[in-house]
């Protein structure tokens, strides 16, 4: 360009070269000096950018937790859900792939739900559809109790001595406490919840992220939970319904409350399926086969130094006791005491008792249930009274501990059976 | 006489093309107090995002009931191209219970710029709670 500037000179065309080269100079200045000027304007709109790009992200999250509680309160949900906007404009929709009941189920962006768990894929966008972000939601339900309570009542629940517990422990009236008592979550569920009063006498160690509540004042040393509410009134501590219904539909003002299971007597108790032991009423030192059948004791039965093997239910009806004293090994069964329909709601006296025992099942009466110094693995329900546990106990939820039972299909199948309420744990949570 | 005048034409050139350079150079110089207020925005701005995530995020992460409304101050220096700047953010959580189960919560982040301008903005969501 120089000797090519210098011929020019030579020729008497630097007149208008000079002209020339001044200008592309300055041109090259003024991109150089633009570009430089308007790089805080550009990194300031990627920001306004980035933020958007945020809330179309917080946006999905809002629809897959609005499909997350829809199916709490149905576990039946499937397919796309009702699309729908935040107060500032973002806007959302989910779809939710259903799979509790087990089967093949695909998500259309190609995850393949497990059984027994519910897949939940929602996108967020800005307020005109622009920024789409997606995030993809794995839940898995508790099966059985929809609250995930490990213990029930009624009435009241007293407990004394060492005792560990997994899972809720609920009472439509008071709870009371005396000796240390550790909770410790299950599902999500290591509540106190008291329809009445809450006692706790001695230490009660509670998960930090659970909560104790009662509807009436709360006395004694709970630690580590991280709400304590006396007078409560959320529905939480609203007392259970237990009227007598077989079914766990609530009404149209029984909004929140849970319904305790009580079994339709007519299928639990078909003539074909049970094995009938009228006349037993006490077996001991003795070996007991529960092979996978109902065994049905109409007059009682006190079991006591039993083995058993096999699994199976043992009921005992007409408000007569079940008791188990000293069982050899683990027992894996459920214990049923019942009254009759026409026995309701108060003759008889249909209680489970288990004393220095371990069970694997349902421990359910009509009345009241009292454990001393054993291990229960399940769930225990007093349906009309109270629960009392003494000695050194340890009660851990089996959510699943309804499966099976005939006549309590209402609450065995609370997930993918029927759309009853369930409680909701996150397997996994992926944003896109 | 014609190539003295030749001579001194071109230099009038020069000082033409001189001047419009000038006028273009200051016409940008013009735009680098914007472009520097802009580019300390941004760096507020996008700290504002992150905390407003953050707090959201916070939220998630408790049990139902302990989703309530809350307000933190974050004192954050930030370091760009060798400039350091000091902001002091607020950030408030509202939740409201929208229906049975489900909150609405939004974050707002407040920040005070250099200039004594007061910036803000905001990233909301719903929490669930995940049982009956």
């Amino acid at each position: 360009m120089i000797s090519w500037y210098l011929v020019s000179m030579r020729s008497g065309r630097s007149r208008a070269f000079a002209l020339v080269l001044v200008l592309l100079v300055l041109t090259l200045l003024i991109v150089v000096l633009t570009t430089v000027a308007f790089r805080g304007v550009g990194n300031l709109s990627a920001t306004k950018v980035t933020r958007i790009s945020k809330q179309s992200l917080m946006a999905a999250e809002a629809g897959a937790s609005e499909a997350m509680r829809a199916l709490v309160e149905d576990s039946a949900l499937d397919g796309p859900q009702s699309p729908g906007q935040l107060p500032d404009g973002a806007r959302y929709r989910a779809t939710i792939f259903n799979n509790f009941g087990g089967g093949v189920v695909t998500a259309t962006n190609g995850v393949s739900v497990p059984d027994g768990t519910a897949y939940i894929l929602a996108v967020g966008t800005d307020t005109n559809g622009g920024y789409e972000r997606t995030v993809g939601v794995l839940v898995g339900g508790s099966t059985a109790t929809g609250a995930g309570y490990a213990m029930g009542a009624g009435g009241d629940i007293e407990l004394s001595g060492r005792k560990n517990i997994s899972g809720t422990i609920r009472a439509s009236n008071d709870i009371r406490v005396n000796g240390r008592m550790d909770i410790t979550p299950l599902n999500g569920n290591g509540r106190l919840l008291a329809g009445n009063q809450l006692d706790a006498g001695g230490n009660t160690n509670m998960d930090s992220a659970q909560d104790a509540r009662a509807r009436g004042s709360i006395s004694g040393n709970i630690r580590g939970a991280m709400v304590v509410q006396p007078n409560d009134t959320t529905p939480d501590t609203q007392p259970f319904i237990n009227d007598g219904r077989t079914n766990n539909t609530l009404g149209p003002s029984e909004t929140g409350r849970l319904i305790l299971p009580n079994p339709d007597q007519a299928v639990l108790l078909a003539p074909t399926t049970f094995v009938d032991h009228t006349g037993v009423t006490s077996l001991t030192s003795t070996n007991f086969n529960l092979n996978n059948q109902i065994h049905y004791f109409p007059d009682g039965i006190d079991f006591t130094r039993v083995t058993f093997t096999g699994q199976g239910t043992i009921v005992t009806g007409n408000g007569n006791q079940l008791t188990m004293r000293q069982a050899r090994g683990v027992v894996q069964a459920n214990l049923i005491a019942l009254r009759r329909p026409d026995q309701f709601p108060n003759s008889g006296n249909p209680r489970v008792e288990v004393r220095n025992s371990e069970v694997e099942g349902l421990v359910y009466a009509h009345e009241d249930v009292e454990s001393h110094g054993s291990t229960l693995r399940g769930v225990v329900i007093a349906y009309n009274d109270r629960i009392r546990l003494s000695g050194n106990s340890t009660v851990e939820l089996n959510s699943g501990a309804f499966s099976g039972i005939p006549g309590f299909e209402p609450w065995a199948g609370v997930v993918g059976g029927g759309g009853a309420p369930t409680s909701l744990g996150i397997l996994s949570w992926q944003r896109g | 006489m014609a190539k003295r005048l030749k001579s001194g034409l071109t230099v009038l050139e020069t000082l033409i093309a001189v001047t419009i350079f000038a006028v273009g150079v200051m016409s940008l110089f013009s735009i680098f107090p914007v472009s520097a207020k802009a580019a300390r925005q941004s760096i507020g701005h996008l700290a504002a995002v992150n905390l407003a995530e953050r707090e959201l995020e916070f939220s998630r992460a408790q049990a139902y009931d302990a989703v309530q409304n809350r307000s933190q101050d974050y004192d954050i220096v930030i370091e760009s191209n060798g400039a350091t700047n000091n902001l002091v953010f607020q950030t408030f959580t509202e939740a409201n219970e929208i229906r049975t189960g489900l909150k609405h919560v939004k974050v707002v982040v407040r920040w005070t710029e250099g200039g004594g301008t007061t910036r803000e903005t905001s990233l909301e969501t719903y929490v669930p709670r995940l049982q009956p």
